[in-house]
């Protein structure tokens, strides 16, 4: 298997990731949706919660290769900077251009979680050994149970911790509502463990390039089938929960996504269903622009359609 | 454009097929979008 190709395998599940990004935030009507295009409402898992998931993961795997021979130098660390920064202000952005105001200014999303799991993932691969990579990984998330611990009801809504602390970092004000209270799924604190999901499909990547495409995928089969199972076992103490990122979701969600990947390698490196696998990869070559476009695409679709408000301006 | 779209579809199907038929059009539309900008090496990075 040539390092092309399994890059190609990482392009395609980039593009499907996309794709169903799109499929997802854009229903006809949210009152019309089939169950596994909503996001589960507090505890569990629906088809739609590996979107976001599948984003950070492919943002590690790009990090194998992207970051392969970047020097430890301060231009190096200026450039993740740089890189952050900005996405996290293209996050910002899409947040204010949803409301036009300042005062409610939502200051976390997708985008800004990306750009700082970006942020965090980066300098650990630019400044650990590669052997400490994994466990890196897996001390974050065990970090984070530890601080969810200090809330007053850890797994509830009202009471956990990433809300405490979003609520004295920003202020209700500049919290997403969608929960019938100041609460953000993309909390500053609920951000640690989704460093796991980049440092996984960076690791992941990082592996599989020294693998033939078959002991390739049956080593993805095995490292998801742990993955899945540790999420299992996990869920018995630590409910799996996509709003507050538990470690049984991460890791449920990074199972799923090595196997997804195991099926494109396959398809891409063994079948050689290129034809198939093209129109996927085509979709993830801009997909910082396509996110963004969709994302006003669906403002002006909510707002001018379904809400009926008076637009302020140009659309 | 996106209502009468909707409303079309939603007259000939059921509401959750419309909505889902709905939200493939979109795939489609942003496939169109990122094809248009491949062809063109069009590539916007951070």
């Amino acid at each position: 298997m040539s390092q092309t190709r399994r890059f190609y395998a990482l392009d395609v599940l980039r593009g499907l990731a996309i794709a169903l990004m799109i499929l997802v935030n854009t229903p006809g009507s949210w009152e019309h949706v089939y169950t596994p295009l909503l996001h589960a409402p507090w505890h569990g898992f629906t088809f739609a919660d590996i979107v976001f998931p599948g984003f950070l993961f492919v943002v590690g795997a790009a990090m194998a290769f992207s970051m392969k021979q970047a020097p430890r130098s301060l231009a190096t660390v200026q450039k993740i900077l740089k890189r952050t920064a900005l996405m996290f202000a293209c996050g910002l952005f899409l947040n204010w251009f949803w409301l036009l105001e300042w005062d409610n200014l939502r200051i976390m999303g997708v985008l800004q979680r990306i750009a700082l799991a970006y942020g965090v993932a980066a300098l650990l691969v630019l400044y650990l050994p590669k052997v400490a990579v994994l466990p890196s990984a897996l001390a974050l998330v065990a970090m984070y149970f530890g601080l969810l611990q200090l809330g007053e009801t850890p797994y509830e809504l009202a009471g956990n911790w990433v809300r405490q602390v979003d609520l004295a970092v920003f202020g209700p004000a500049h919290l997403y509502k969608g929960f019938g209270m100041p609460f953000d799924p993309e909390g500053l604190i609920s951000t640690v463990p989704s460093v796991f999901n980049v440092l996984i499909g960076y690791w992941v990547a990082d592996s599989l390039q020294s693998r033939m495409p078959l002991v390739g995928i049956r080593w993805l089969a095995a490292v998801g089938a742990v993955l899945v199972s540790s999420a299992v076992l996990l869920s018995f103490v630590w409910p799996i929960n996509k709003a507050l990122w538990t470690g049984s979701y991460a890791f449920l969600a990074a199972g799923l996504l090595v196997w997804l990947l195991a099926v494109l390698v396959y398809l891409v490196d063994v079948r050689q269903l290129k034809q198939l696998t093209e129109p996927l990869r085509i979709y993830g070559t801009n997909p910082l622009f396509i996110y963004m476009l969709s994302f006003i695409w669906v403002w002006r679709w909510v707002v001018c359609c379904i809400l009926n408000l008076q637009v302020k301006w140009f659309l | 454009m996106s209502q009468f779209i909707f409303d079309g579809l939603a007259l000939a199907l059921p509401l959750k097929i419309a909505s889902l038929l709905f939200a493939i059009s979109h795939v489609l539309l942003f496939w169109w979008v990122s094809k248009w900008l491949y062809q063109r090496n069009i590539f916007i990075k951070l």
